[in-house]
């Protein structure tokens, strides 16, 4: 099927981007790597009037460490740049892991980063071609008044399904984002707003210009665990996120941060230095965090696997990411 | 719709075309330029069929707008032999056996090109990961892996 109409601009510099968004704002769509926009354009999920392409803006491109020792990624860097910086493989292993773990290597030469934090939720019952969609009522993510997963559900619940969002939350990484005379720096789970049908805390006019990573800390050690099907292509049918940062002789956790993804409508935060300040690392430990993540994990019946399985892989991949992350 | 004219680089050829901005690369290939070897498989960036090199980088072409790669070198499965000459990977998918319908063979093909130019003697992880990203519905991969190990040992001889 063809790609919907629309006028086409390609700006080369921020500033102009941000004219273009104050201009067409509400009826135009952000076009990075296009692997989520013109996927749902094809299936006629999404028709802005307006596409306005941002591969020529250089200034969005890289990886830099800025002067306080903190890392700019800007958003427009692809998946594969990410994995081939050797900064990111050394200070931020963790990130790596999630960036490699993405659908597959043509898919990460094209994707970028903030495209990866800016796509839709997703749901068997949405993510389907027009002819498939009219096989069933309209749900409230289409514009309708139901939902197909979850039967007299009051609201959408499609599923957040990226895999960087749950380890740059863990990593306390800052999004940057702007329109026209302004710019705005956030905690990266600000941008979620837990919601199916709008996810993004985010305008129209406004453009994700990086993330912000701050300095790798000595001690700290992070790892991502994914479930899929198929060990490539695949979206994560739940992933676990850690981040720790440990006392010198490894005893103890200081502070760190536990994050699922496909576990809700936007990236679920299980614990972020409640349980995990100041705690003794002992296997009771690791086990409450597990159950930690079980309870907060809240799947729906809208991906592939059924959503018991899912919650109980919470729990798998949580205690694998910590044993893994600890080295046990 | 406003048109736009665009030049694509395509296999060393220049074309100038003058495109609706909602036309994908894999539409422009097949039908202004016919190059009919590139194919659609599933439209949404899931199965590989369509894959292309953009400065020798395996993407999709149906997620790839024709307006995005002005300027830039495309590469089809069209523009690998030189003349009669087939690419080393295609005579070593040719040798294995590793078509069968054929339809994902130029995906599998340019990846494998691409990927073999940078990395000389890879092992089979690394084969098996670099396709990772194509679907084959009929060779069930084995004979595709032993292919692209077959056109690695072809093409360091080759280059020395
Ligand atoms: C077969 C397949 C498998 C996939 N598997 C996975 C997977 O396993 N894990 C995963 O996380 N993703 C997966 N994806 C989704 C996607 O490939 C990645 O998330 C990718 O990183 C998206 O980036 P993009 O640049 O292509 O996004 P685009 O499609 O260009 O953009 C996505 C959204 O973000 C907006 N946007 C993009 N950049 C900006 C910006 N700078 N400012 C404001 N808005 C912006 C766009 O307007 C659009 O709404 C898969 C996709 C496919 C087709
Ligand atoms: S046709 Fe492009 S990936 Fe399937
Ligand atoms: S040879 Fe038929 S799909 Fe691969």
């Amino acid at each position: 099927m063809k790609l919907p109409e629309f006028e086409y601009f390609s700006p080369r510099d921020i500033p102009s981007t941000l004219e273009l968004l104050a201009i067409h704002g509400a009826q135009a769509s952000l076009l990075a790597g296009g692997t989520d926009l013109l996927v749902r354009m094809r299936q006629r999920l999404a028709a802005p009037g307006v596409v306005i392409n941002l591969k020529d803006v250089e200034e969005l491109k890289g990886i830099e460490k800025q002067k306080d020792g903190s890392i700019l990624i800007g958003a427009l860097t692809t998946l594969t740049e990410l994995l081939e910086s050797s900064l990111i493989r050394k200070k931020y292993p963790g990130l790596h892991q999630a960036a490699e773990a993405v659908a597959a290597p043509p898919l990460q030469n094209m994707g970028t980063v903030g495209g990866n934090l800016l796509q839709e939720t997703r749901c068997l019952y949405y993510n389907q071609t027009a002819a498939w969609r009219r096989a069933k009522p309209v749900c409230f993510k289409a514009g309708g008044e139901t939902c197909n997963t979850v039967k007299g559900g009051k609201h959408c619940f499609a599923t957040y399904q990226g895999d960087l969002a749950p380890m740059l939350i863990a990593l306390s990484a800052r999004v940057v984002l702007s329109r026209k005379g302004e710019s705005r720096a956030l905690p990266l789970e600000a941008l979620y707003s837990g919601k199916g049908k709008r996810p993004h805390n985010k305008d129209a006019d406004e453009l994700l210009q990086g993330v912000l990573l701050p300095p790798a800390e000595k001690n700290t050690v992070c790892r991502y665990e994914k479930l899929r099907l198929r060990q490539a292509l695949d979206y994560p049918l739940v992933g676990a996120a850690v981040c720790l940062t440990l006392s010198d002789d490894g005893k103890l956790c200081k502070s760190g941060c536990l994050v699922l993804t496909a576990a809700g409508s936007g990236p679920v935060i299980v614990d972020d230095n409640a349980m995990m300040k100041d705690a003794e690392i002992t296997d009771a430990w690791i086990d409450a965090l597990a159950e930690a993540a079980y309870k907060a994990a809240k799947p729906v019946p809208n991906v592939l696997t059924p959503p018991a399985y899912r919650k109980r892989m919470a729990r798998v991949l949580t205690r694998r990411a910590l044993n893994k992350a600890l080295a046990r | 719709m406003t048109l736009i004219p665009i030049t694509l680089l395509v296999n060393g050829e220049p074309y100038n075309l003058t495109v609706p901005p909602n036309k994908t690369l894999l539409e422009v290939l097949r039908e202004d330029l016919e190059l009919m070897g590139t194919r659609e498989g599933c439209g949404v960036g899931a199965c590989g069929a369509c894959t292309v090199l953009i400065d020798n980088v395996p993407v999709r072409s149906c997620l790839t707008l024709a307006a995005d790669v002005q300027g830039l070198s495309i590469t089809t499965i069209e523009g690998l032999a030189e003349g009669q000459k087939l690419h080393p990977v295609q005579e070593a998918f040719v040798e294995r056996h590793a078509i069968q319908c054929g339809y994902c063979s130029s995906g599998m093909i340019l990846t494998a090109k691409a990927f073999l130019d940078k990395k000389k003697r890879p092992k089979k992880d690394e084969i098996k990961k670099a396709i990772s990203g194509n679907i084959c519905r009929c060779t069930g991969y084995t004979k595709i892996e032993d292919a692209i190990a077959t056109a690695a040992k072809k093409m360091t001889k080759k280059s020395g």
